[in-house]
């Protein structure tokens, strides 16, 4: 079967089956983080018991985070349950997920809250997605309850007879309120762009599996927010981000979120944004670096001269793009300086670029440059010896964010082959990889899930090494006068002054200049040109 | 407009106070207040054009005569009723509304007869976009010959005629079916010299036509087709009747698609029934309230350039079905987009045709792409041009009455190249060109005859073909001169080897000379195939517009022109913008037509005439496509 390409996030191109109508064969291992709330659990699994989907497709893995005294499987549950617990400091919702993840065999992990009681046709609603396309996250409904609950028989009872949504009130119960903002807005996120990861929320979603562990796992040094990061890598991976309305589930009790909400921005403010590079309304400051940059610019330094590659680098570190890091590409470990004339090394510009940067906190050297620049959002491939504008790069990387571009390519120069500087959207690459037919080019299938663009390169303020000037310190802000008004008045009037001798003096000089000038030559006729073929 | 906007000039003296002025009007919806306006104090008697009688003026000996037109269109009318109308030593013309990319007018009458006898001659603006001429002649003129005049002034035609039999109408109310030409007979009686005024005839049903000599064919007027009219007793009959014979011709010299924009300002307008006639209306307000006759104007169609499309809804049906179906092939052959989302009842079917109605958009999402909606233009005016011009519609009749009509002319096509692999290429782009008559004159620069490519894809040709061979050091200019002076067409056109057509790209620009009247026709270089990055770029060339140069590949001009300009300069490049120039400064005009059946290939420098690097494309490019992606019109299959 041909890979379906859902271009951004408009995954219009999948026809889902009616829930009840087809025939699953994809397996799925339902991941549960718990700790303590036995009676919740109870209820999680009873509702699990009860889905639409084959048992003998699905799997459910609990994992016990450190409950005392510890969790227990109740009677009602699926077949195949699994109960593990963690290690005493190996703690935390990340890390148990993790645990749950290595030992998951499923094609589908589907994150599910400990709290969660899932409608009947929960599961079948997510798997319907999965076994569409290989790269997808899909995010179900959750309406939060706060009534008190029944036993699990009831509701084991209610959810295989396909009542699920008898359970609770409904009216008294609350949406995911953010969630179905940003479905109204997005158009159930596919026009949502480089913003649909942020609904990898573990309470409810759903990832392919093989996806997931080409990213890898949730990330522990995070205590909160480690879903909304996972779902950025997802995206820096090719996913693509699903809303499924009809994977209905009841959260027992509000969210941290509904309670807290003020503190725990407050918190995530701090931590998150250093690894989601997308956040752009939360990194606003002009000349900050985070821990995952916006931007990796990728400069192969191998054959080129020392004062190519300096004029780029320094170029793009010079840029009003601050948010990026520079990697350098070249045979670092094989240098070798000849310790008495280290000006005649073999390798001397290799050597010389190597010692230039080597304390720069923007620039790194590989020897080989990975296949993705993932979690970076772009990478810009860049010739040694062409020169971004102090701009350029802001332009482009706003271009290809507005227009979804995967690929911008820069025309800088030819000869028989277009030299070329390329701007590459790192999910769009990793999505083409995907769906990619053997021998097909990346850049063909980028054109089909994100769009490509040539730019012109002297328009875009790109100039060739020999043309570009050196960058410069910006001169300190003139300090404002001081003392009195008529002070100034009285500097400005000695400047004049001084400005007027020195114009009478280049007058001088330009005239003697002309005078050696005029010996008698042919004189040009007044023809005006012929005007250029258009 | 308002009276006030019609104001002429302070100084304006056409006849004395109380004077006899007789006034011919064509389109005008009051003509009652343009005529107190522009000719106040004279005693002025005032007639429609289409209830003009073909006997003598009523009013004898008039001061001056008055021929006032709301546009371009409507004055082209008059000119063909120059037998009907009065001479008199003072003649004023006036249009009052014309389309934006209309020029200032001027009088040209006959050199040394009309002209000779001109003694002032004034041109005012007249409120927004009309103008005022006022003439003065020291003998009595038809005033048909000044009108005449000023339309020939109007297009790019220094000839103003048609290549077809002469006509002569029995009854000035069929004017609009051979509009424009002074030369039409008017009244239909037998001359007395004993030659007859026509080849031709066209009458009113019901009317005499004493000529025996020649052949008439009969038309009602258009009031015998309204709705109310086909409800009268027999009126059915004339319905079941119908066919595009029927439908007056559209007058491609003024409604055409000239000034066609590619990027609409507007959105969607609908064609609706206001006090029951069709209104083209945008956003509540509206745009062009066609006449009842169903004329569509120069200036009307100018006011509909910035929607997006026309949509239509075929009931209620305008005035009558003859008249709707004339409104949609003078827009269709203007190239307004339309859509239809109805399917069309019998009598638009029979009216217009089904190949015209099958053209038309089904929905809005058909013109949502600027691309695709000139696509969707092209495609209708084309064929509409065809189906219902006056040239067409004429020819149609010539042959029904066994009259001899002009065949299509032939056009050389002078094809130089330097690389012999790329005749076979360039020939079957030709090859495949459809709807004209042609022949090839591949000049051989550099590259021998017997080469083997060459001589392949020359015996593989089945079309007239001269070879002509150039030494490699001879200027491309010199090179084309010498194919040239082999060709045999009436027309030239130049052509670039590697280069893609599409199977219409002569065919519209044959269809473009008609319409246009310019010396020079070519298409606008909007497309190109940027192949070192395997990339189609689209320029922001405006086209269908007089200019100052098309793309050099694709100029087709009159053999006997080219010739009077001294051919091309025996230079090595720039040969296409030298002649150019020397064409417009030897008074002559350039019209660039649609862009879409041409794409330039831009191959790797120094291989190429065009030296600009990628990035000048990139630069000016208004869209871009990755690979190779032509318009729909040039047909490629890959």
């Amino acid at each position: 079967m041909k890979a379906p390409r859902i271009r951004h996030n408009d995954y219009s191109v999948l026809t889902p089956p009616e829930l009840g109508a087809w025939r699953p064969r994809l397996t799925v291992s339902v991941i549960i983080a718990a700790y303590g709330h036995q009676d919740k659990l109870d209820l999680t699994l009873a509702a699990l018991a009860g889905q639409s989907y084959p048992s003998h497709l699905l799997e459910v893995i609990v994992i016990d985070d450190g409950t005392a005294p510890p969790l227990r499987l109740p009677e009602i549950a699926p077949e195949r349950t699994r109960l593990l617990r963690t290690e005493e400091g190996s703690r935390g919702r990340a890390n148990a997920r993790n645990v749950g993840l290595e030992v998951a065999d499923g094609d589908v992990v589907h994150w599910l809250d400990a709290d969660m009681v899932t409608h009947h046709d929960e599961v079948e609603a997510h798997m319907r997605w999965h076994h569409l396309a290989g790269y997808l996250v899909v995010m179900g409904y959750v309406r939060y309850v706060e009534e008190d609950w029944p036993a699990p028989a009831e509701v084991y009872a209610a959810v295989s007879a396909g009542a699920g949504e008898k359970l609770f009130d409904l009216e008294a119960s609350e949406p995911h309120q953010w969630i179905v903002d940003l479905a109204e807005r997005t158009d159930g996120l596919r026009a949502a762009k480089d913003t649909a990861y942020r609904v990898h929320v573990t309470n409810a979603a759903s990832v392919n599996a093989r996806l997931l562990r080409e990213t890898g796992p949730l990330q522990t040094e995070l205590v909160l927010g480690e879903d909304t990061e996972l779902g950025y890598r997802l995206a820096q991976h090719g996913a693509a981000f699903v809303l499924e309305p009809q994977a209905r589930s009841w959260h027992l009790g509000r969210s941290m979120m509904m309670r807290d909400g003020d503190r725990v921005s407050r918190y995530n403010r701090v931590f998150v944004p250093d690894r989601v590079a997308h956040m752009r309304w939360q990194r606003t400051h002009p000349k900050r670096q985070y821990l995952v940059p916006y931007v990796e610019v990728v400069v192969d330094a191998t054959g080129a001269s020392y004062e190519d590659t300096r004029a780029t680098v320094d170029g793009v570190l010079a840029g009003s793009l601050h948010d990026l890091q520079v990697t350098l590409v070249g045979p670092w470990s094989t240098l070798a300086e000849d310790r008495r004339s280290p000006q005649y090394s073999p390798n001397l510009d290799l050597l010389l670029v190597h010692g230039l940067y080597r304390h720069d906190g923007r620039v790194r050297y590989v020897e080989r440059l990975p296949e993705s620049a993932a979690p970076t959002p772009y990478r810009l491939t860049c010739p040694p010896g062409w020169v971004p504008g102090p701009d350029s790069l802001r332009r482009m990387v706003a271009l290809a964010a507005d227009q979804g571009y995967g690929l911008i390519s820069v025309a800088l120069d030819e000869t028989d082959v277009v030299v070329t500087a390329r701007l590459e959207h790192t999910g769009a690459y990793a999505r083409a990889r995907l769906v990619a037919a053997p021998g097909e080019p990346l850049d063909d299938a980028v054109e089909d899930v994100a769009g490509t663009y040539w730019v012109d390169g002297a328009t875009w303020g790109w100039l060739p090494a020999a043309e570009a000037p050196e960058p410069k310190a910006q001169q300190p802000a003139r300090p404002a006068p001081s003392g009195k008004p008529g002070q100034e008045v009285v500097r400005l009037r000695e400047e004049n002054a001084r400005l007027e001798r020195r114009i009478a003096q280049l007058t001088d000089e330009l005239e003697r200049v002309r005078l050696s000038a005029s010996r008698p030559r042919r004189r040009r006729l007044p023809f005006p040109r012929r005007p250029e073929r258009r | 407009m308002t009276a006030k906007a019609l104001r002429p000039p302070g100084d304006l003296l056409f006849v004395k106070a109380g004077a006899k002025v007789a006034a011919a009007c064509a389109g005008l919806e009051d003509p009652d207040e343009v005529v107190a306006a522009l000719l106040g104090p004279a005693s002025v008697h005032a007639v429609d054009i289409e209830r003009v009688s073909a006997g003598p003026w009523p009013v004898p000996d008039p001061a001056g005569v008055a021929l006032l037109a709301r546009t371009p269109t409507d004055l082209r009318r008059l000119v063909s009723l120059r037998g009907a109308l009065p001479s008199a030593v003072r003649v004023m013309v006036a249009i009052l509304e014309t389309p934006s990319w209309f020029d200032t007018p001027q009088v040209v009458m006959s050199r040394g007869v009309g002209q000779r006898v001109l003694r002032e001659c004034r041109v005012h603006r007249l409120g927004a976009s009309g103008w005022l001429i006022t003439t003065r002649f020291s003998k009595e003129q038809p005033a048909g010959d000044v009108a005449a005049a000023i339309t020939r002034g109007m297009t790019g035609f220094h000839l103003n005629a048609h290549p077809l039999p002469a006509v002569a109408l029995g009854d000035p109310a069929l004017a609009d079916w051979w509009p424009g030409d002074p030369d039409a007979s008017c009244g239909g009686a037998p001359e007395k010299s004993g030659v007859p005024s026509a080849e031709l005839g066209l009458r009113l049903p019901d009317a005499e036509w004493p000529d025996r000599r020649v052949p008439v064919l009969a038309r009602p007027p258009w009031e015998h087709a309204t709705w109310t009219a086909i409800g009268a007793p027999g009126g059915y009959e004339r319905l079941a009747r119908l066919d595009p014979g029927q439908v007056p011709p559209v007058d491609e010299r003024s409604v055409n698609p000239r000034g066609f924009l590619r990027t609409p300002a507007k959105g969607i307008g609908d064609i609706v029934l206001a006090g029951g006639r069709w209104t083209a209306r945008l956003d509540g307000r509206d745009l062009v309230a066609f006449p009842e006759s169903g004329l569509v104007t120069d200036t009307d169609v100018d006011r509909l350039r910035r929607l997006r499309a026309l949509r239509l809804s075929w009931r209620p049906a305008h005035t009558g079905p003859i008249a709707a179906a004339r409104v949609v092939a003078g827009l269709a052959a203007a190239g307004v987009p339309l859509i239809a989302p109805s399917p069309p009842p019998a009598w638009a079917t029979a009216t217009l045709g089904e190949d015209l109605l099958s053209l038309l958009a089904r929905e809005d999402a058909d013109v949502a792409d600027d691309l695709r909606r000139e696509e969707l233009s092209v495609r209708m005016r084309r064929h509409a041009l065809r189906a219902h011009g006056t040239t067409a519609r004429w020819t149609a009749f010539a042959a029904a009455a066994g009259l001899p009509v002009p065949g299509p002319p032939t056009i050389s096509v002078v094809m130089c190249t330097r690389r012999g692999d790329l005749v076979a290429f360039a020939l079957g782009q030709i090859a495949r060109q459809r709807g004209v008559e042609l022949e090839v004159v591949l000049a051989l620069h550099g590259v021998p005859a017997g080469d083997p490519d060459v001589a392949a894809a020359v015996s593989a040709f089945d079309r007239p073909l001269t070879v002509v061979e150039a030494p490699a050091e001879m200027p491309f200019g010199a090179v084309l001169n010498a194919a040239v002076a082999r060709a045999s067409g009436a027309y030239v056109t130049k052509w670039d080897d590697d280069d893609w057509y599409g199977p219409d790209h002569l065919a519209d620009l044959l269809l473009a000379r008609g319409y246009s009247g310019a010396d020079l026709v070519g298409a606008a270089s909007e497309f190109f195939y940027l192949e070192q990055i395997n990339v189609t770029i689209r320029r922001r060339w405006t086209s269908e517009t007089m200019s100052d140069h098309v793309a050099g590949g694709t100029f087709l001009i009159a053999r006997e022109t080219l010739a009077a300009l001294g051919g091309f300069r025996p230079i090595p490049r720039s040969v296409d913008i030298e002649l150019f120039q020397s064409l417009l400064r030897a008074g002559g005009c350039i019209y660039r037509t649609h862009g879409l059946g041409f794409m330039a290939r831009r191959a790797a420098r120094g291989k190429h005439t065009w030296q600009e690097p990628v990035g000048y494309f990139l630069h000016r490019a208004k869209d871009q496509w990755r690979g190779f992606r032509p318009s729909r019109l040039m047909e490629h299959r890959p």
